[in-house]
């Protein structure tokens, strides 16, 4: 299914961190958006960040990206300092989001071509074909992108990401809007490309049993700040729930004085 | 994204998107060249005229009108790609563009 970079083990190696945020602090002139926020994620797993509309899930992942710089905090990506060094680390990582369209009058291919371009790839022509092929791209490759269904623009997003391969990914929603089978096939796509490479994945989502499935690490967000965290069974288990999904209601509409941050 | 500073790669790669988007569109390439030609068409035309069937007075206003027709072929493409860029800056800012 899946062409490229060979797997990657890790057994025995002491590496740092995918990524290690502390005391992330992002002020907008009338809100909060994330307040103290400090995590590490592993490398070669995948992590979410939970939580309700505006606790701050992507302000932090666009700081990640460095596309915000932040009030206050430190943020370490892949070993380098994301703030004084984000180029050293950009060519490591990348970002998909439903959100962020293409260019719509570009064809597919145009767009993948322009993008492995940018990235300074090698061999652009055929890491295109072989994404093409993974990602079942290869029928709508001529087409424009503004001409594509959810699920298509979906497939291409993360065609885009994952071009240059990436050690690290950034997905904010990666399934919104996505019928049920389409969704399974990216879900199943992801673990698969995580698998393979060894690549560690990050994502920020609404969807409790896509994270169930996918992720080994969960941090819960609320209000800027991280209010719980663990697996997610042991989160399940530690508020007595049947799944996720419980847990998330449950902290969302918990008061913030119940809800001590965790550090 | 693959290294700091100045990108022969990178900058050819946004070229690349200007150029597959007026080769998918002709007429907005038509609409490109379409009123810099006119202008500059009108522009050649009355300064001619005006130069050869004039007195010295109103060939001196052929100049003006040369001049201000002039100024405004390059005012009008300044403003088409200053508002094309902020309006990409816009989108870019507020997340609407990639």
């Amino acid at each position: 299914m899946l062409a490229g970079r060979p797997a990657i083990g890790h057994i025995g190696a002491v590496v740092e961190p995918a990524i290690t945020v502390e005391n992330l602090v992002k002020h907008y002139p009338t809100a909060v958006a994330v307040d103290g926020v400090s995590f590490t994620v592993r490398r070669g797993v995948t992590a979410a960040l939970l939580g309700g509309n505006g606790a701050g899930k992507t302000t932090t992942l666009s700081i990640l990206l460095g596309l915000l710089l932040p009030t206050a905090g430190s943020v370490r990506v892949l070993g380098e300092d994301m703030l004084r060094h984000r180029y050293r680390v950009l060519p490591q990582m990348n970002f998909s989001s439903p959100f962020v369209d293409l260019p719509h009058r570009l064809t597919v291919r145009q767009n993948l071509l322009i993008y492995a371009r940018l990235y300074g790839l090698p061999r652009r022509r055929e890491r295109i074909e072989e994404l093409a092929d993974d990602l079942q791209i290869r029928e709508f490759l001529e087409r424009p992108a503004g001409k594509l269904s959810a699920g298509q623009k979906t497939r291409v997003a993360l065609a885009k990401a994952l071009l240059n391969e990436p050690e690290l990914l950034l997905l904010d929603e990666p399934t919104a809007s996505l019928d049920p089978d389409t969704g399974d096939w990216v879900r199943g796509y992801l673990e698969a490309y995580r698998k393979h490479t060894g690549a560690t994945i990050l994502m920020a989502s609404h969807n409790m049993a896509e994270v169930e499935r996918l992720c080994s690490e969960v941090m819960m967000m609320k209000a800027g700040r991280i209010v719980d965290r663990g697996s997610p069974q042991a989160l399940i288990d530690r508020y007595g729930r049947t799944n996720l999904e419980e847990v998330f209601l449950h902290i969302a509409r918990g008061s913030l004085t119940e809800l001590e941050p965790v550090s | 994204m693959s290294r700091r500073g100045l990108s022969a790669a990178r900058i050819w790669a946004m070229l690349l998107r200007y150029l597959y988007l007026l080769r998918s569109s002709w007429p907005r390439t038509v609409e490109l060249m379409y009123w810099p030609t006119l202008q500059m068409l009108i522009w050649g035309f009355m300064s001619q005229f005006l130069y050869v069937n004039s007195s010295y007075v109103f060939r001196a206003f052929g100049v003006l009108l040369a001049a201000v027709m002039l100024w405004d072929v390059l005012f009008r493409g300044q403003l088409g790609c200053r508002c094309r860029f902020l309006r990409r800056c816009g989108r870019a800012i507020s997340g609407t563009c990639s």
